[in-house]
């Protein structure tokens, strides 16, 4: 690919949409592949910016879309991708480039830690990596809840979800279901008025 | 594990996949359930040392999954979670070109964001708490899970840098 400088308007003025599912395959290969955790950003500067699929605008509407859909976002939105341009075959290019190679490489990993488990340095280094993981999902959950600061009713539903499913170990479908539900109407209703 | 086993072991996941509000990490606490507390497949050290292999390995964090069906049984395993966890999402399409024909298709996209947030907010706490409960180590875990909210609170730096660095410190602590 030829380095061209890449601006907002430049990406707003001109898209050009993917030539195969091929290709597809290979872009979300190597963003699955350069994501150390959120792969959002660099979604965005390959789709947008580099290859210039979607304009800002349609990347965000799409983004949203995803987010919402029942599914993992980052699943939901490889489909909804691949088959803006190649229905069915797209979205399976989409979503295979994003998970079949680094899921044979994590295997990979994975099967050479189980080889080693029982070298005390091996499980130590698990314990620790698994210590900062949990650090991460804790980081993660902090800045949901930054979002919820001021908005009473959110955080009554967070709190409820949290009851439930952490300390009664309710099944989260049936969180979803009756709190989800809920928790969607109020929302619907407070933004008709 | 029988072939039906590992086929109950899908439609578990895939059943799952559905609520995933939030990520699939939401859905740790129900898979924590599933494949430790009830069916004893693997053990929860396992369970959370696949989450500390996906997030290590490049690729997105929900190879966890993954990882976790291979720890289970191998390649079968592994694509059992795997498709299951991914595979609902391909019927998307054709539910949302239907929905946004709708007239107020903002608005319902808007209340679904507004509606689903607080709820993945509890369900991540609710991974937090699974997670933070049975931390190995009496005071090296719990010290390494409080430096790595401090430091991915308070730098830029990638959620790599302190994974890395806990994996060698704990290499060479006893615990």
């Amino acid at each position: 690919m030829p380095p061209h400088p890449v601006t907002e308007e430049a990406a707003e003025a001109q898209t050009t949409p993917p030539r195969s599912p091929g290709e597809i395959f290979t872009a979300f290969a190597l963003i699955s592949l350069q994501a150390f955790g959120g792969a959002l950003a660099l979604i965005e500067r390959t789709i947008v910016y580099r290859k210039r699929w979607l304009d800002p605008k349609e990347f965000l509407g799409l983004y949203a879309v995803s987010q919402v859909l029942p599914g993992p976002t980052g699943i939901s939105f490889c489909v909804m991708l691949g088959d803006r341009f190649f229905g069915l075959r797209g979205a399976i290019a989409a979503l295979s480039g994003f998970l079949l190679v680094p899921s044979v490489i994590v295997i990979a990993i994975a099967s050479v830690f189980q080889q080693f488990q029982h070298v005390p340095q091996v499980q130590g280094a698990l314990h620790g990596m698994g210590a900062a993981a949990v650090g991460l999902i804790i980081t993660t959950a902090l800045r949901m809840g930054r979002t919820l600061r001021g908005n009473r009713a959110g955080m009554v539903v967070a709190a409820l979800s949290f009851g439930s499913v952490g300390l009664a170990r309710l099944p989260v479908g049936t969180v979803v279901l009756s709190l989800g539900v809920l928790s969607v109407m109020w929302a619907w209703r407070s933004l008709g008025r | 594990m029988s072939t039906a086993d590992l086929f109950a072991l899908f439609l578990h996941f895939l059943s799952l996949s559905v609520f995933a509000t939030g990520g699939a990490m939401a859905l740790a606490s129900d898979m924590h359930r599933y494949v430790v507390d009830d069916h004893a497949y693997i053990t929860h050290t396992q369970f959370v040392n696949s989450i500390a292999l996906a997030q290590a390995a490049p690729g997105p964090n929900i190879l966890f999954v993954t990882v976790m069906g291979w720890q289970i049984a191998a390649l079968p395993g592994a694509l059992a979670t795997t498709l299951g966890i991914a595979m609902p999402a391909l019927i998307f399409p054709f539910v949302i070109s239907r929905l946004s024909r709708m007239q107020q298709f903002d608005r319902l996209l808007k209340a679904l964001q507004r509606g689903l947030g607080p709820v993945a907010l509890g369900l991540m706490a609710s991974t937090s708490f699974l997670l933070v409960r049975q931390v190995p180590g009496a005071w090296i875990g719990p010290a390494m899970i409080a430096a790595t909210v401090l430091v991915l609170s308070y730098t830029r730096l990638p959620p790599l840098v302190p994974i890395a660095v806990a994996g060698a410190i704990g290499a060479f602590v006893p615990w």
